[in-house]
């Protein structure tokens, strides 16, 4: 286990890598960085002073060995806009993404591990085929209409939770349902299946001779041997939620990484983006990692 | 013999869009106590079925009905699902064909053993402890201690029919219902199984109702033989008579394509025809379509089950009564 861990680290550092390549030439191709650090009536030879200066008139492997060694020391640079290191900045960011994050993926599994389950109990009913229109519904939506549907119920028609902005539990409730109605939409189906899946395995019918109960079945024998794909789903909705939720961020003015990444590519404030997608990259590559150590923690058939 | 399991004109039904598919057809039976019972027939014959109906594993959608299924005396057919739960595992229990698949694959073996226990016969977890490991030490595994910990896929699949024999037996159960238990493994751990079964069928003092479609198993370890076609019983005796004479032509087909070891060479005889579906039963006789010895009477009525003794039975027009077959060769 140990080891693979360590082979799994190892991949990481390799993709990191090839991020970095990435968000290096993002930069390159978004064109001249100078021209929005210096005033519209700077001349030439200003702007040519400040590329020396920052050391963009170098060849562009020169420069990217040059923002490796610094990325890996943790400085991608300062911010253009504020002037401080990109980095701090971001990580700023970074609890405020996880409080939201969490609580959605909570929502999330809170509600989608029920109605999964007893839409497979009650498949085809008219209970299962309100929950599963529901979550056709819930992930043909958009995010920001999702969003906005939502200030318009609860915040503005019934006045429960604020409209926007951070700072107190109520100001989370939305952003996270939000969230949370799209991530749902997409585990309840599987969980659905799965377990459709499972009640039919021989195992079941031994537990059923045995003389387990419907309901120990259901959500002891059945439902571990659900969760497995579900896992992988999670796992691949983390990074959404963390860096990824830039549109749900921004309508309810949360200050994430997500509304941050979206403000700094709008000022064409490189350094930011790159950060943020770095470590948007990092979180990815965790969550994946911990979703392959859970696989085993589960099923003891899977061992690496 | 005292009469342990007494099955009383059974008749199981699947739904299907236009109606339903009677599976099991007035299958009438008993197991003694201490015996072992052989259901004998092809694929499809209801006899994976009649002992699901009997045991109540059949999904809620299939109708059962019967005149009465007599266990020690009381009907369990007319028990509600909680009281034939609590007898599952208990009174009655059930090995299945497939080892590799029976087991959950993501729980310890202990903890599939000692669920058994401790649903029907709780004494806390140490003593239930005791109990797995030695019904463990009685199905002849070694190293309990180490299988407990194990899960389904470290173990080969004659050792989990082991396991699955050591979790119908642990609350000693008075009626074991093996349905094909040795089909998925090969022959030399198919006669260990076979061995371990009848050894401890006579320790435990269990009866069996034993499926399966090999003839020569039945040979080794039946007390009685129930012979089934189509859903119905065609025959039953005692496993002496049955291979001495068999009386139902379908019987007769069946040992006649039996490999023998003085056989010569050439083709081995089989039956002619498949296994009518439950939607298209022939009428009259159900096996007239595949008798050689089939006369107008077969395809117009169909026959009953005549009583032949105290411990034979058969349903053909032809047997005991109307005309006598020629002996079987």
């Amino acid at each position: 286990m140990g080891k693979y861990i360590a082979k799994r680290l190892g991949q990481a550092v390799v993709v990191l890598l090839i991020v970095t390549a990435i968000i290096f030439l993002l930069v390159n191709v978004a064109g001249d960085p100078t021209a929005n650090m210096l005033p519209l009536d700077a001349s030439e030879a200003d702007r040519q002073a400040m590329r020396e200066a920052m050391g963009l008139n170098r060849p562009l492997f020169i420069q990217y060995m040059d923002f490796l060694g610094k990325a890996i020391r943790g400085d991608f640079g300062n911010s253009y806009r504020y002037n401080l290191p990109a980095i701090n900045l971001a990580l700023q960011r970074m609890p405020v993404s996880l409080q939201l994050a969490g609580t959605a993926l909570l929502f999330a599994v809170l509600f989608a591990i029920p109605l999964g389950i007893l839409s497979a109990k009650f498949a085809n009913s008219p209970f299962d085929l309100v929950v599963s229109s529901v979550s056709v519904l819930g992930r043909a939506m958009p995010n920001f209409w999702i969003g906005i549907l939502l200030i318009l119920l609860f915040a503005v028609n019934w006045k429960l939770f604020p409209v926007s902005g951070s700072g107190t539990a109520k100001h989370l409730v939305l952003p996270a349902m939000t969230l949370a109605i799209q991530s749902a939409s997409q585990i309840i189906p599987l969980i659905r299946s799965n377990m459709l899946d499972v009640m039919q395995e021989d195992y079941i019918r031994t537990a059923r001779s045995k003389g387990v109960g419907e309901g120990v079945i259901t959500m002891v024998h059945a439902f571990k041997n659900a969760l497995v794909p579900v896992v992988t789903v999670v796992a691949l909705e983390i990074p959404g939620l963390i860096g990824g939720a830039l549109i749900t961020e921004t309508i309810f003015a949360w200050p994430g990484l997500g509304q941050f990444l979206i403000q700094a590519i709008n000022n064409r404030d490189m350094s930011v983006v790159q950060v943020c997608i770095f470590m948007i990259s990092v979180i990815t590559l965790f969550a994946n990692l911990v979703a392959d150590l859970v696989y085993c923690l589960i099923d003891p058939r899977i061992r690496y | 013999m005292d009469k342990l399991l007494q099955v009383e004109h059974l008749n199981t039904y699947f739904p299907i869009h236009d109606g339903r598919l009677h599976a099991v057809c007035d299958v009438s039976f008993h197991v003694n106590k201490g015996e072992l019972l052989a259901i004998v027939g092809e694929s499809g014959c209801g006899k994976s079925v009649t002992a699901l109906s009997v045991i109540g594993l059949l999904p809620h959608r299939c109708k059962v009905e019967s005149e009465g299924i007599f266990f020690e005396g009381s009907d369990i057919g007319g028990y509600s699902h909680s009281q034939m739960r609590r007898m599952r595992g208990k009174e009655i229990s059930m090995i299945f064909q497939e080892p590799l698949t029976s087991l959950n694959p993501l729980f310890t073996i202990g903890f599939q053993l000692m669920e058994t226990i401790r649903l029907h016969d709780d004494s806390g977890r140490e003593k239930n402890r005791e109990k797995a490991l030695e019904i463990l030490r009685k199905v002849e595994i070694a190293r309990p201690e180490a299988i407990l910990r194990s899960f389904p896929n470290e173990l080969s699949g004659g050792m989990r029919q082991r396991v699955m024999i050591a979790i119908a037996l642990v609350n000693h159960p008075k009626l074991i219902i093996a349905d094909e238990p040795t089909t998925a493994l090969d022959v030399t751990i198919q006669a260990q199984i076979l061995a371990l079964m009848k050894h401890l069928m006579a320790e435990y003092r269990t009866s069996i109702m034993f499926i399966t479609h090999d003839l020569g198993v039945v040979a080794e370890v039946a007390d009685r033989v129930l012979v089934m076609y189509a859903g119905q019983v065609v025959e039953e005796a005692t496993v002496e008579e049955l291979f001495r004479e068999p009386m139902h032509p379908y019987t007769q087909g069946l040992m006649n394509s039996t490999i023998r070891i003085d056989q010569e060479e050439g083709m081995l005889p089989t039956i002619d025809g498949v296994v009518p579906t439950l939607a298209e039963m022939p009428d009259g006789c159900r096996f007239h379509p595949r008798c050689p010895h089939a006369k107008a009477l077969c395809r117009s009525e169909s026959p009953d089950v005549r009583s032949l003794g105290a411990r034979r039975r058969v349903r053909c027009h032809m047997c005991g009564g109307v005309a006598a077959l020629p002996a079987p060769g």
